[in-house]
């Protein structure tokens, strides 16, 4: 299992090193970590789909992007 | 008198030949908007063009007060992702554009969806990037859409919004982020349409795109890579410019060469650059793979002006990727590079 480890802290980011070969390093916002995180310190990372506002959101902007579709005739354009 | 009249005809004769040519010609700038795409498209007429704009609001505002624009007619989003699209609902806020078009395929995003809203409040006219023609004073943009919506796990990035631009004999082809489904879809429909001066390269130069198939038909002389100074994916890959540069197509980098410039009267055109990066020849793929260590004897990074003998610790501090090897000094040298101060190779 691969462990995410926090290798240093830069202004607002977290420096975030895998365990296992080949090593990662990516960044996370430091204000999603917990107060207390310190570097060396192994955090527990999973993520998961939330389905539900997935769909939401992707109802709510449909809606916006069609109404703006309706207005388009397919026409050529002389600008 | 006849004297002034002379005279009156000599500032007459500087003003026209100073500003004839700007008016007279085409001008594209490939913004250097850090890893992200942006152009802006200035017609001898003076409409104007944003194709893209970035992945910084900050950035592309400047660039836009810096050129002195003060109306944008067309903004054309390629697809939905941030790097081209952030800081599009200020833009379309403060330039009011005459009219917009995307590809029509949402995303869930806020900086998305920020972009809807600005379009629905500033009533802007909205047009789906489905085939046709779309005229400016005397530059055409001819939409090349697919056939169907390409439905793949880069369902945004094969979706862009492709554009090729035509003034008198010059043409230019816009591809946003399109990846090899898509490549494989224009070659087989629209093939004639894709043989253009100016090539933007898909993707940033990332592997995903640029297949030889796409690029033999395309043809172009130059290729340009909007892409960031040492970004996070290694854009552009190695074996996207090995590819290039074995067609002889000349390679212009935004990372490298700052803001690319072309300007053109429809016949010629010319390239201006912000900075003059060495056109050094990219690594050979292959050469990387072998074991080196007794052919090579020098070696520096792609992203480095400096090169080094192979044993120097520095070497060790490079990345696999970004790693170049030269057999000879003379090699190194010729790359543009000026030798370590610490190994002095």
């Amino acid at each position: 299992m691969i462990k995410y480890i926090i290798d240093r802290f830069e202004n607002d980011w977290a420096i975030i090193e895998t365990s296992k070969d080949p090593i990662i390093t990516f960044n996370l916002p430091k204000n999603l970590l917990p107060r207390e995180a310190k570097e060396g310190d192994v955090l527990n990372i999973r993520f998961t789909i939330n389905k539900e506002e997935t769909l939401k959101r992707k109802n709510a902007i449909q809606i916006k992007l069609n109404s703006l579709k309706k207005q388009d005739k397919g026409n050529d354009i002389t600008l | 008198m006849k004297k002034s009249f002379f005279l009156f005809a000599i500032v007459l004769l500087t003003c026209f030949t100073l500003f004839l040519p700007i008016h007279a010609k085409l001008n594209i700038y490939f913004l250097d908007v850090g890893q992200g795409d942006a152009s802006i498209i200035i017609s001898p007429t003076g409409e104007v063009v944003l194709i893209d704009s970035g992945p910084s609001k900050n950035v592309i505002l400047k660039y836009l007060e810096n050129l002195k624009i003060d109306h944008i007619d067309l903004v054309i989003a390629s697809h939905a992702h941030a790097d081209h699209i952030t800081g599009m609902d200020e833009i379309i806020a403060k330039y009011q554009p005459r009219a917009f078009i995307d590809p029509g395929i949402a995303h869930t995003t806020k900086t998305y969806e920020s972009m809807i809203n600005a379009l629905i409040e500033n009533d802007v006219n909205y047009y789906e990037g489905t085939s046709r023609k779309i005229t400016l004073g005397n530059i055409q943009l001819t939409i090349l859409p697919p056939a169907e919506p390409l439905i793949s796990q880069s369902e945004l990035n094969n979706n862009s919004t492709v554009i090729r631009l035509d003034y008198q004999n010059f043409s230019c082809l816009y591809t946003g982020d399109i990846e090899k489904e898509r490549e494989r879809e224009l070659c087989s429909r629209v093939d004639s349409l894709l043989d253009v001066d100016i090539l933007k390269v898909p993707h940033h130069g990332s592997s995903s795109s640029s297949t030889p198939a796409f690029i033999k038909t395309v043809t172009p002389d130059i290729a340009i890579i909007s892409c960031g100074e040492e970004n996070s994916y290694d854009h552009p890959h190695d074996e996207v410019l090995a590819l290039y540069y074995n067609l002889d197509i000349d390679i212009y980098r935004t990372d490298q060469h700052g803001t690319i410039l072309v300007q053109t009267d429809g016949s010629n055109y010319t390239i201006q650059t912000e900075t003059d990066a060495p056109r050094a020849p990219p690594v050979k793929v292959e050469e990387t793979k072998k074991d080196v260590s007794s052919e090579y004897k020098y070696a520096a990074s792609k992203k480095s002006k400096v090169f080094h003998y192979i044993d120097c610790s520095s070497v060790k501090k490079i990345s696999p990727g970004n790693l170049i090897l030269f057999k000879t000094r003379e090699e190194a040298v010729a790359s543009g590079r000026r030798p370590c101060k610490r190994c002095n190779p």
